[in-house]
């Protein structure tokens, strides 16, 4: 139940993503055009650029989900099934690991971005905090996305599922 | 070794070492560098530069271009664009070996014209490209290499966004750059066009020859060409609007996508809902994959400086005294070194301007030198453990692409680079004849 | 050597920011008698310009350039710089300006303190110019004109002197200007020389009494700080004043020569007269500009910001007159 929910919302959140890159690119067609017709509107690029970042987090868990992360595969491939399976486990919970820090890491800042009312420079000083706390909850579901991987790496080692990678 | 160099040289090899076990490339980067600087500063300061780098280093607004160009990449795969404009150019170059990888290098360059991002232009060309070489039978790390190499243009021929860094750093004119670039990128796309015919020539498994092509006349050669008319017409519209002024390079991007997004519409495909929304939903993956390994390259390459292993690098080459040859290969070297482990903006922050105002004492042109070192530049865009152009490729071109098969794939086409190098040393003129002419 | 510090910038070092920054390290080196020694990490190489503030505070350097206008709300206060357009145009009255400044109110270096870091240097850059494709002689030639400026206050006055303020990132100008889609681009000087931006502009509208008001800093990490000893604190003092010295030559220096390299470019250099920098000061915009600021400090926090405003006010005066 919770597994397909998760599915859906990271599945949903990779639909935003794609949205908010026309969102994007009609930002930035707005900026060229009212700039061409000499009636800049301040803040349109900054605003694209925002946007952006948002679409980079958000599109992580799905990235995790499509296992699309590049990784170097030769070694892991070339292992016999069962030790590259163990070698995977090891891995993820690297990965694990270091992602919880990241997401504690981008929560302190964003802590801090939102008490000191950071913003950028610039022609509108735009607040800052909002994108950094949509990184936070994308990070969040993006460690839950490699949780949900890392119990298949765990299966994969004791046998439950068939390893992904080794023997060949 | 002092305190410093160790943890740096010690990281070094554990994200070898942990790469070659199969750890994802962005968070590897990101593990090791906040280790080693945990180690050098302290675990509060670790916290914090990660957490801030996580945000400043994908917040300029120069990178929106590259998600853009991503869109433009799907909308072209997916409304059948680069299908048909790949289906010509087979055609009409029918029986001569390489032809698409060919045609890639210079459509590459053409491409460089309105991009100044080497990461854009391998992501565009990734998508575009890389499914109609294997279509039509390429070599898998053949097509890989070529479009990995090929996007490095981007950088040489103007615009181009690390010209403009290069020019902060060393305070020389963007503009006698800009023209500086434009030789040496159209012969490296030259000579890569040359191997490209000559290996495909030798050994006919990279780019098979198929019975059809041997069938088409003349007559049909010329009929194809026509179908090349919407990839020529966007082509001009978006280099048109730049060079008069309309757009800059960063907007391109959005008009870019924008343009094949209407010519999809127009063709049709674009117009099923299922087909744009997986586009979409593609784009969104790529610029995820993309971004997170530039933040994680760019923490580690942050790490790498703090451990002062480039500055001291810098310094040592500064304090010899040798023959002023030497001294350029060591620097060469060195960047070679360093482009194969950090990103190339910061391998080009931390020693482009400590060793500029040394090899101009020695008497080389300023302005030859920047292009030398924006060869290596590309160089180092491509080359293995660290090269963000093959990672971007391998995020984009599809998901039987690994990224070990384009590394197999880049290494003819660095001895092209180097090649090309000699020449450029062997004639310096060929560099700088045309911002000579042009501009005095 | 007894102590190593860290410091990160965003400038290269072989250009005016950079001398500036060096020139204080070395001074620094040498007030100490080389007790302490100074690694610089340039060109952004550690830290990206809006960054450093926030690392210097935790640690990740012990020193830090910090340029005023990217904290537009952490640095409020100091911002208030950017509303007084007509400065000082001699570098040794634009550095007693700055000192004054700070010694007279100090809720300035309250704000650093807030980022748990002090001030160690203060320098100036060069005064603003204006590049645009057209030739521009006076302030009514920019009429309807596209310029660029970086920061909001500069763009409303450049809307009130007639221009179309547009906003641009710094990477796409030199294009920018040369294919058309902006006419023109308002900075500082070395800043519009070093990106070669009078190349793609090259008609010049010099303002030297348009100071680029705001000090750039280097800062020091405050544990850092009460950690060193009554000499080594005492040799930051000496070295800022000693390379404030050294500098003051630089800057003139570099201002003859950038004027001397657009010349003999054949670029077309007009320096404002006296009237147009009178009207640009006097613009409405200036005073609103004030206001608006006056606003935002006292939705901040700030207790009397006309207080702060007239006390700037009265330091730019004398430092004018002097
Ligand atoms: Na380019
Ligand atoms: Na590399």
């Amino acid at each position: 139940m919770a597994g397909r929910l998760l599915d859906a919302v990271t599945k949903l959140l990779a639909e935003l993503c794609g949205w908010l890159l026309l969102i994007v690119m009609s930002l930035i067609v707005i900026d060229l055009v009212s700039r061409a017709m000499s009636t800049p509107i301040y803040g349109v690029s900054e605003s694209a650029m925002f946007v952006m970042i948002a679409i980079v987090y958000l599109g992580l868990p799905y990235a995790e989900k499509m296992q699309a992360h590049v990784r170097v595969e030769l070694v892991l491939d070339n292992l016999p099934p069962q030790v590259a399976a163990v070698v995977d486990l090891v891995m993820y919970v690297l990965v694990a690991a270091t992602m919880l820090i990241v997401l504690y890491a981008v929560g302190l800042n964003a802590l801090g971005s939102y008490e000191g009312r950071q913003a950028i420079a610039g022609p509108t000083p735009l607040l800052i905090w909002p994108v950094k706390f949509v990184m936070v909850t994308a990070l969040a579901l993006f460690v839950v996305r490699i949780f949900i991987n890392l119990v298949h790496a765990v299966r994969a080692v004791i046998g439950a599922e068939t390893p992904r990678y080794g023997g060949s | 070794m002092d305190f410093f160099t160790t943890v740096g040289v010690g990281a070094i090899v554990a994200l070898l070492g942990l790469l070659l076990l199969g750890m994802h490339l962005a968070v590897t980067f990101l593990l090791v560098a906040f280790c080693g600087v945990t180690i050098l500063l302290n675990p509060d300061a670790a916290l914090s530069l990660i957490g801030e780098t996580m945000y400043s280093a994908i917040a300029t607004p120069t990178y929106t271009v590259l998600p853009l160009f991503v869109l433009m990449g799907a909308f072209a795969a997916a409304s059948g664009f680069a299908e048909q404009a790949y289906r010509s150019i087979h055609r009409a170059a029918a029986r001569v070996p390489g032809s698409l990888a060919i045609a890639t290098s210079f459509g590459s360059a053409a491409f460089a014209t309105i991009c100044g991002s080497s990461l854009a232009t391998a992501s565009v060309f990734g998508r575009i490209a890389y499914p109609e070489m294997r279509r039509y039978g390429y070599d898998r790390s053949f097509a890989l290499g070529s479009i990995a190499c090929s996007g490095t243009f981007a950088s040489m021929i103007p615009p181009s966004g690390m010209f403009i860094l290069f020019a902060i750093f060393t305070e020389t004119s963007v503009g006698r750059l800009f023209m500086a670039g434009i030789v040496p990128g159209v012969l490296t796309a030259t000579v890569y066009a040359v191997s490209m015919y000559l290996r495909a020539r030798a050994n006919p498994k990279l780019a098979p020859i198929s019975d059809e092509e041997h069938e088409v006349t003349p007559r049909e050669r010329v009929r194809a060409l026509g179908g090349l008319w919407q990839i020529a017409l966007l082509g001009t519209v978006v280099i048109g609007g730049m060079y008069a002024g309309f757009f800059t390079a960063t907007e391109a991007g959005a008009v870019g996508a924008l343009g094949t997004l209407l010519f999809g519409l127009a063709n049709g495909p674009l117009r099923r809902f299922s087909n744009f929304r997986g586009a979409l939903r593609d784009s969104a993956q790529i610029t995820a994959t993309l971004f997170f390994i530039i933040v994680g390259a760019l923490f580690f390459s942050r790490f790498l400086g703090l451990s002062r292993i480039p500055y001291n690098l810098t310094v040592f080459l500064e304090s010899w005294e040798v023959h002023s040859h030497v001294i350029l290969g060591l620097i060469l070297v060195t960047w070679f070194l360093l482009g194969m482990l950090i990103v190339q903006t910061a391998v080009f922050a931390l020693t482009l301007p400590i060793l500029f105002p040394i090899v101009v004492n020695l008497g080389y042109d300023p302005i030859w030198f920047c292009v030398i070192a924006m060869k290596m530049n590309e160089i180092a865009g491509v080359s293995p453990p660290v090269g963000l152009n093959a990672f971007s490729l391998a995020g984009t071109a599809g998901k039987d692409v690994r990224v070990d098969h384009v590394y197999r794939g880049v290494l003819p086409f660095i001895l092209c680079d180097l090649g090309v190098l000699l020449l450029l040393f062997l004639f310096p003129a060929l560099v700088t004849f045309l911002p000579d002419l042009m501009l005095d | 050597q007894s102590l190593t510090l860290s410091f990160a910038t965003n400038t290269a070092p072989n250009n005016m920011r950079g001398e500036a920054e060096t020139m204080f390290i070395e001074e620094l080196e040498k007030a100490s008698d080389g007790d302490i020694a100074v690694v610089p990490y340039w060109g952004a190489s550690l830290m990206e310009g809006a960054e450093i503030m926030g690392g210097v505070r935790d640690g990740v350097a012990d020193m830090g350039f910090v340029n005023i206008n990217y904290y537009p709300n952490q640095l409020l206060l100091n911002s208030a710089y950017n509303l007084f357009p007509k400065g000082p145009a001699e570098y040794e009255n634009i550095a007693w300006a700055f000192d004054q400044m700070y010694e007279r109110i100090p809720e300035l270096d309250e704000e650093f303190a807030d980022q748990n870091q002090r001030i160690v240097y203060k320098y100036g850059v060069t005064p603003y110019a204006g590049v645009f494709k057209s030739p521009v002689e006076t302030l009514d030639d920019m009429e309807g004109l596209r310029v660029r400026a970086a920061s909001r206050w500069y763009l409303n006055l450049l809307e009130g002197a007639g221009a179309t303020p547009v906003s641009m990132p710094w990477g796409d100008l030199y294009q920018g200007l040369q294919t058309g889609s902006i006419d023109g681009v308002f900075t500082n000087i070395d800043g519009i020389h070093r990106a070669s931006l009078d190349e793609a502009a090259p008609n010049v509208y010099f303002m030297p009494d348009l100071w680029l008001a705001i000090p750039f800093i280097i800062t020091i990490n405050e544990d850092k700080w009460q950690s060193l000893s009554a000499e080594q604190q005492e040799a930051f003092a000496t070295a800022a004043e000693n390379a404030g010295e050294r500098f003051a030559d630089v800057w003139d220096g570099t201002i003859d020569r950038i004027l001397q390299e657009q010349e003999e470019a054949g670029y077309n250099i007009v320096t404002a007269s006296d009237e147009a920098v009178e009207t640009f000061a006097g613009l409405p915009e200036v005073e609103t500009n004030q206001e608006m600021w006056s606003e935002e400090a006292s939705a901040a926090g700030a207790e009397d910001p006309a207080a702060i405003l007239s006390q700037f006010d009265e330091v730019i005066s004398e430092a004018i007159g002097r």
